[in-house]
């Protein structure tokens, strides 16, 4: 396990996203091969009327591993992710109740809790996002790209997307 | 039962008060594919002819197809469709959002609405639940009023169809909206659903759309987007939205200005893509799983309209509540789109309407005792609000303007039907097709009546080298806009596979903009959503057939060979100037031809016998004497 991929998660440009939610079909159908937001790790939250949309994404605080009171819900060797046993998950809710990001929910059929597993390292939201509003990255790094996207804006080098005031 | 669709629908009749959930016929989804082509199928075989279109006879279709729901690229759409009571013919309307895909969780491909609520309702659905529930007391709300109620109510989760007061007050172009911008809006469906009382239809899915052959149907998504990406149009279309079309439209010389005077307007400036982005444009607002997603969220921040915020104005707005009437601030025109989007009422028709009236007080046909003491100037931006509102609650003026530029003309007479711009009764949008013949075509033969999107032949303003045109269309001079030869061949095709496109319930700016799906790929998306093995033959084969099926509805009601015309401006009055000067449609030599090709008897413009034994019609028209006597000409 490197210490750079564990802490790679996914970052989110509120003021690029549109709302369009490819992300949470994306998900629905890499994790189960249909077409289904009920499904999806990721979600899009809006509020139509001041044209927000933010996507709510996993901050890998870990908050609901602590919560689990089964013990079902560990951290992926590999990328880092949050992992849910099936198997040992009752539905307690818990951890929805825990995540301080609303990203925990519970499955609509199996009823066991579902979150982003970040595909295993390979999240399809990323990288189907028109608008790629979404990077899959170290902090370090998405300071870094959000600087040197600033820059390129400024100096006309690539296309604005203006801000909400 | 075939993958793609939910194989439900439901009827629901609000005069009995009840709700019933049928499954799907599949002979229905084989013939007519979904959406749009459900409708046409439903209204034809279930409503009565000649009936009242705003009595409780009338119904209302919301129809979803077998792609919605899917990542098929901007395949969020639904139609809604009733007959009309602006043309007494077929009316429907198609709207994307987020609404559609949202009815396909909840577990419904259709919704067919009978009848008259006794008091005003709502159709709450919540997965398997469904219920007609009270709404006397969102009644008079306008439909951002109404969303806000609903989501406070019924949580965030909810998806939202519902009419302003614009369909409560039953103005004959009154729209349907979702996702408060997205308006479904021509034809008058708003005010259909108004005179059944019904307000809103709230829906939450939490179901799945599964497809036939996932891995196949996700490899022609990726296939699709590459076409959509590689598409030269894409940035404008994804950055600026429609707006980037004032220009287009400008540079033609066609830019439709003061009820269609001209195609030059000296405000150009203020209406464009650039002044729009620098002054407006917050960011993009997309429909479901749209990658192009052209919506844009603007805001007014600054002057007499700051606060007005939400969807900003498409094209279409902008030039008819803009340029068609003189008015040369895109800040009055965000305001003006914001209050239609708010009462519920087609920014399309409302612009044409408020245009003409300016016209007939220009020649002095109106004066200022017929108009309530409001000064119609053009450009008089105050006037054209303030008539949005009276035309929305029917005071004054405004109840008379809210009949439509054709039934305003009959009443005031005096030689203003020369330019109440109409075609079957409906508004024209906003293009000038004296610069663009294909769509001028296309206006005159669309069913349901001045509409830019049965045909959207966008082939001939594209650009293309001439060797394309004779592949596409068989002439070079199909890439020439003002070239009439070759049109009647494109606009057929174009309104058989719009047809499809409609009923697949797919955006046309992936199928018209960047041409990404071409029958053969709508038959590949098809057969792979829902196991249906289809060619791109049996595809145009089902466009072709629905298309027949609402000419058949016209000419049931009456509508027929001499209502497939263009308002005599277009065809008699040449653009005075600009780079388009001299440019009229030359309808008389495209109809004959389009009439040959569709091979529809050019005396009485029904149907051959031969062509409706082709498509399965002719026992319908047979039923009501709609079968041309004559052999092929």
């Amino acid at each position: 396990m490197t210490e750079q991929l564990v802490k790679r998660r996914i970052f989110a440009q509120e003021e690029k996203c549109n709302g369009c939610r490819i992300c949470e079909l994306r998900c629905s159908f890499y994790h189960e091969k249909l077409y289904a937001p009920s499904h999806s790790r990721i979600r899009i939250k809006k509020v139509e009327i001041e044209g927000t949309t933010i996507p709510e994404t996993c901050r890998l605080c870990y908050k609901c591993i602590e919560s689990c009171p089964e013990e079902a819900i560990s951290k992926s060797e590999k990328t880092g992710a949050i992992q849910i046993d099936e198997q040992k998950c009752t539905g307690c809710e818990e951890c929805v109740k825990a995540c301080p990001f609303g990203v925990m929910h519970m499955h609509p059929v199996t009823n066991i809790a579902i979150t982003c597993d970040l595909c295993d390292g390979d999240p399809q939201c990323v990288i189907y996002c028109p608008e790629t509003a979404l990077h899959y990255m170290t902090a370090k790094k998405f300071t870094e790209f959000k600087k040197k996207e600033k820059e390129n804006i400024e100096a006309g080098k690539i296309p604005k997307h203006s801000p909400i005031p | 039962m075939y993958k793609g669709y939910r194989n439900q629908v439901l009827v629901i009749d609000l005069t009995q008060n009840e709700v019933e959930t049928k499954a799907l016929d599949l002979s229905l989804v084989e013939n007519y594919l979904g959406g749009r082509g459900i409708a046409i199928k439903y209204l034809f075989d279930n409503l009565e002819q000649g009936i009242d279109p705003l009595s409780p006879e009338n119904i209302l279709v919301i129809g979803t197809g077998p792609l919605t729901g899917t990542l098929a690229p901007s395949s969020n759409r639904y139609t809604i469709a009733a007959k009309s009571p602006l043309t007494g013919g077929i009316g429907y309307a198609n709207a994307g959002g987020h609404f559609a895909p949202e009815l396909a969780y909840a577990g419904y491909d259709a919704i067919f609405i009978h009848g008259k609520a006794k008091k005003p309702v709502y159709i709450q659905i919540e997965d398997d639940v469904v219920e007609i529930q009270d709404a006397r007391n969102i009644w008079g709300k306008d439909v951002w009023e109404t969303d806000e109620y609903f989501r406070e109510k019924l949580g965030e989760q909810i998806q939202i169809l519902s009419i302003g007061q614009g369909g409560e007050n039953l103005v004959r172009y009154a729209a349907i909206l979702n996702n408060l911008s997205r308006a479904a809006a021509r034809t008058g469906v708003g005010a259909v659903m108004g005179s059944k009382n019904l307000k809103a239809i709230t829906v939450q899915g939490t179901g799945v759309v599964k497809v036939n052959d996932p891995m196949k149907f996700d490899e022609l998504i990726d296939e699709t987007l590459d076409k959509i990406y590689a598409d030269p149009a894409y940035y404008s279309l994804s950055y600026y939205g429609t707006s980037f079309l004032v220009d287009l439209a400008f540079i033609s010389g066609g830019l439709a200005t003061r009820n269609h005077q001209t195609g030059i307007f000296e405000h150009y400036e203020e209406i464009s893509a650039e002044t729009f982005d620098e002054k407006y444009r917050v960011k993009s607002e997309s429909c479901f799983a749209c990658p192009i997603h052209c919506g844009k969220y603007s805001k007014v921040t600054t002057g007499k309209y700051a606060g007005t915020k939400g969807g900003s104005p498409e094209y279409e707005t902008v030039v008819c509540l803009g340029s068609k009437c003189g008015v040369g601030n895109l800040a009055a025109i965000h305001h003006a789109n914001e209050l239609c989007n708010k009462y519920g009422i087609d920014t399309i028709s409302t612009g044409d309407v408020i245009a003409f009236a300016m016209e007939a007080y220009e020649k002095g046909v109106l004066t200022k005792e017929d108009t309530d003491g409001l000064d119609l100037e053009w450009g008089n931006e105050d006037t054209m609000i303030e008539l949005i509102k009276k035309i929305t609650f029917r005071e004054g003026f405004g109840d008379l303007l809210a009949e439509g530029s054709k039934r305003v003309a009959a009443k005031i007479n005096k030689g203003s039907e020369d330019y109440a711009h109409h075609i079957k009764g409906m508004e024209p949008p906003a293009y000038d097709v004296r610069t663009a013949k294909a769509f001028g075509l296309g206006w005159a033969t669309a069913t349901r009546g001045a509409d830019h999107l049965a045909a959207l032949p966008n082939f001939e303003l594209l650009g293309y080298e001439p060797e394309i045109g004779v592949e596409w269309f068989g002439s070079e001079k199909a890439v020439d806009p003002h070239a009439w030869e070759s049109k009647p061949r494109m606009v057929v095709w174009h309104e058989n596979l719009g047809a499809i496109v409609d009923s697949a319930e797919m955006c046309k700016y992936t199928c018209f903009s960047a041409y990404a799906v071409k029958p053969e790929d709508m038959a590949r998306f098809i057969t792979y959503a829902t196991g249906m093995e289809m060619n791109a033959q049996d595809i145009m084969r089902i466009g072709e057939r629905i298309y027949n099926l609402e000419r058949l509805f016209n000419l049931r009601e009456g509508i027929g060979k001499e209502q497939d015309k263009l308002p005599k401006r277009f065809t008699d009055e040449p653009l005075p100037e600009g780079p388009a000067k001299g440019q009229v449609v030359e309808l008389d030599k495209m109809l004959p031809d389009y009439y040959k090709l569709r091979e529809w008897d050019w005396e009485t413009g029904y149907p051959t016998k031969e062509k409706l034994l082709e498509l399965g019609l002719l026992e319908q028209a047979e039923k009501y004497n709609l079968v041309s006597r004559r052999k092929e000409q």
